[in-house]
């Protein structure tokens, strides 16, 4: 699912370089860390999930000039690239646009929370 | 004109500036009001659209917008479209994460639609920059750190409370790794650009707000948790109008830093204990929500947030990601022990009527360090966030085994209060004022 906000983003300026979040929407549930005590452990389950979730669909994406970085024990990874290419990407009827297990959104602004005067 | 959403600031405020709200022309930020958005004639017009309603909510809840601002045009506007001069009317801008739709202000008829009850109409207001406090009220030249015996302090340190042995990550602006404030402490430091990519720059702090927070986490005498070791994820370095901000990217990839980073090295648990984040959309906004979804199951994935400073009371103003379940929200209080005027409060609509913020801790006025060597107060939920960050470091030192469960760890936090005195701080408060007396 590709958000509108993105597509529009992407289309104002074809030309600009660009980044994007994929992110998935399963998560692991706690059956995948019975028995996992450390830290460490847990952390390398939810790695290990969250790579077979995201490595068929990440290793899919190949267009000239685009990066895919992945996040590691997340369910996101970054794409960058020109807007052309991204938005070609994220057409109407690709991979990326009807997977409904995932979200392309665009990378908005969070803030500082402003001084409350 | 509709309500202003910051409302005018108490006669206390501190700074001298000019307050008055500085409005950009031409737009209107547009937020229907959600049971008309999904029970108006906006939804039926959607369903009657369509045979079903698409599975992803996001989607969902674009066509609802779509529709529902085709219905707020003015009547001129509608006209105008009729006549065919499609082009002459800008389209809106659907921002479907917030429930919010950008419209230009010539499409609209702003008073009528607030006055018919379907939406809330804000004009689109600069929020001001995160500047240094100036002056405080309580003191103008002397740091008052009146913010440690609020909340008890005392009680932690006779029991060797300081945080020692505790990671803390922060989520923010940067840090002065020089200041006094952190002699002697162990600071990591990772700076982000917009785009996510780690820049190989010493510690700095691109305002202030990040090396205040910092101060009053671990900071050497406004810190709560004086000893623990601090990891900083320099995210918000953008100058835009509303203050330092950063993109989602930037602040996805400086949190999956804090949270897998092998700061202890190879052998030891990668990761920070906990994360501070005072940082913010305005309203609900769920794309953050993913990145801290094994909050449940990975230690060190907890999060401590601000609730958000707009003033706004009633249902579903405060910031996200202090409003999401699984991220402890902080409220912040004043020094005669009530809840802040700005302090943000209410239900999450989103995680089914959820009350927030979790609980509230000092946030005006608040001493702490900026960059410079110098200390400064300011004031926000910015600042409550970390006093309490703080005190979650304390409960992991004292009880390691409350790392191994995020639920737990926060479920803890929020014992450690003290009710408000007035029902209305304490409808306001979360489980209430933060206090280690019993800790």
């Amino acid at each position: 699912m590709v958000d509108d906000t993105l597509r529009r983003q992407l289309a104002a300026e074809p030309d600009a370089a660009a980044c994007i979040l994929l992110q998935w929407t399963d998560a692991p549930g706690p059956a995948l860390f019975e028995g996992l005590t450390s830290k460490r452990q847990r952390l390398e389950a939810a790695t290990l999930f969250y790579s077979r979730l995201k490595s068929p669909c990440l290793a899919r994406i190949q267009a000239p000039g685009i990066v895919v970085e992945d996040l590691p024990a997340s369910p996101q990874a970054i794409l960058r690239g020109p807007s052309k290419a991204l938005l070609q990407l994220l057409e109407e009827g690709s991979p990326l646009a009807t997977d409904p297990g995932l979200h392309a959104l665009p990378s908005t602004l969070f803030h500082a929370l402003p001084h409350p005067d | 004109m509709p309500p202003s959403p910051r409302k005018t600031p108490p006669s206390s405020r501190r700074r001298s500036a000019p307050s008055a709200p500085v409005i950009e022309p031409g737009k209107l930020l547009v937020v229907p009001h959600p049971a008309w958005l999904e029970a108006g004639p906006a939804a039926a017009a959607t369903r009657s659209r369509r045979s079903a309603s698409p599975s992803d909510p996001l989607k969902a809840r674009a066509l609802l917008l779509e529709a529902f601002a085709g219905q707020a045009l003015s009547t001129r506007t509608r006209r105008t479209r009729s006549a065919g001069a499609l082009s002459a009317t800008p389209a809106p801008e659907i921002l479907a994460g917030l429930g919010a739709l950008v419209m230009d202000s010539s499409t609209v008829d702003a008073a009528a639609l607030q006055g018919s009850g379907r939406a809330t109409v804000f004009p689109n207001y600069y929020i001001p920059l995160v500047a240094p406090a100036q002056a405080s009220s309580r003191s103008a030249s002397r740091p008052d750190f009146w913010h440690l015996p609020a909340i008890r302090i005392q009680a932690a340190r006779a029991k060797q409370l300081d945080g020692r042995g505790i990671l803390v990550g922060i989520l923010d602006t940067g840090i002065d790794a020089a200041h006094p404030e952190f002699q002697g402490r162990k600071v990591h430091f990772a700076e982000f650009d917009r785009q996510g990519t780690l820049l190989n720059r010493p510690p700095r702090d691109a305002g202030n707000h990040g090396t205040h927070v910092a101060g009053l986490i671990g900071g050497n005498q406004a810190g709560v948790a004086p000893a623990c070791s601090l990891a900083m994820a320099a995210v918000l370095t953008i100058p835009t109008p509303y203050g330092l901000s950063g993109t989602l990217v930037q602040i996805s990839k400086g949190l999956n830093w804090l949270l897998t980073h092998p700061f202890r090295g190879p052998q030891g648990d990668p990761g920070v204990d906990l994360v501070n984040a005072s940082l913010g959309s305005s309203g609900y906004s769920g794309y953050l929500y993913a990145a801290l979804a094994n909050a449940r199951f990975v230690p060190g994935t907890g999060m401590v947030a601000a609730i958000g400073n707009s003033w706004r009371d009633g249902i579903n103003h405060h910031g996200s990601p202090g409003n999401y379940d699984i991220v402890c929200g902080i409220g912040a209080a004043t020094s005669s022990g009530r809840i802040a005027s700005f302090s943000d409060w209410g239900t999450v609509p989103q995680h089914s009527g959820l009350a927030k913020p979790d609980l509230a801790a000092p946030g005006q006025d608040v001493w702490s360090a900026v960059p410079g060597g110098k200390l400064e107060p300011m004031s926000g939920t910015s600042m409550a966030s970390p006093v309490a960050a703080g005190a979650a470091a304390l409960l992991l030192q004292q009880d390691p085994a409350l790392g191994a469960s995020v639920p737990a760890l926060f479920s803890r936090l929020q014992q450690l209060v003290r009710p408000f005195t007035r029902a209305s701080d304490r409808a306001r408060g979360g489980a209430g004022h933060l206090d280690l007396t019993r800790i």
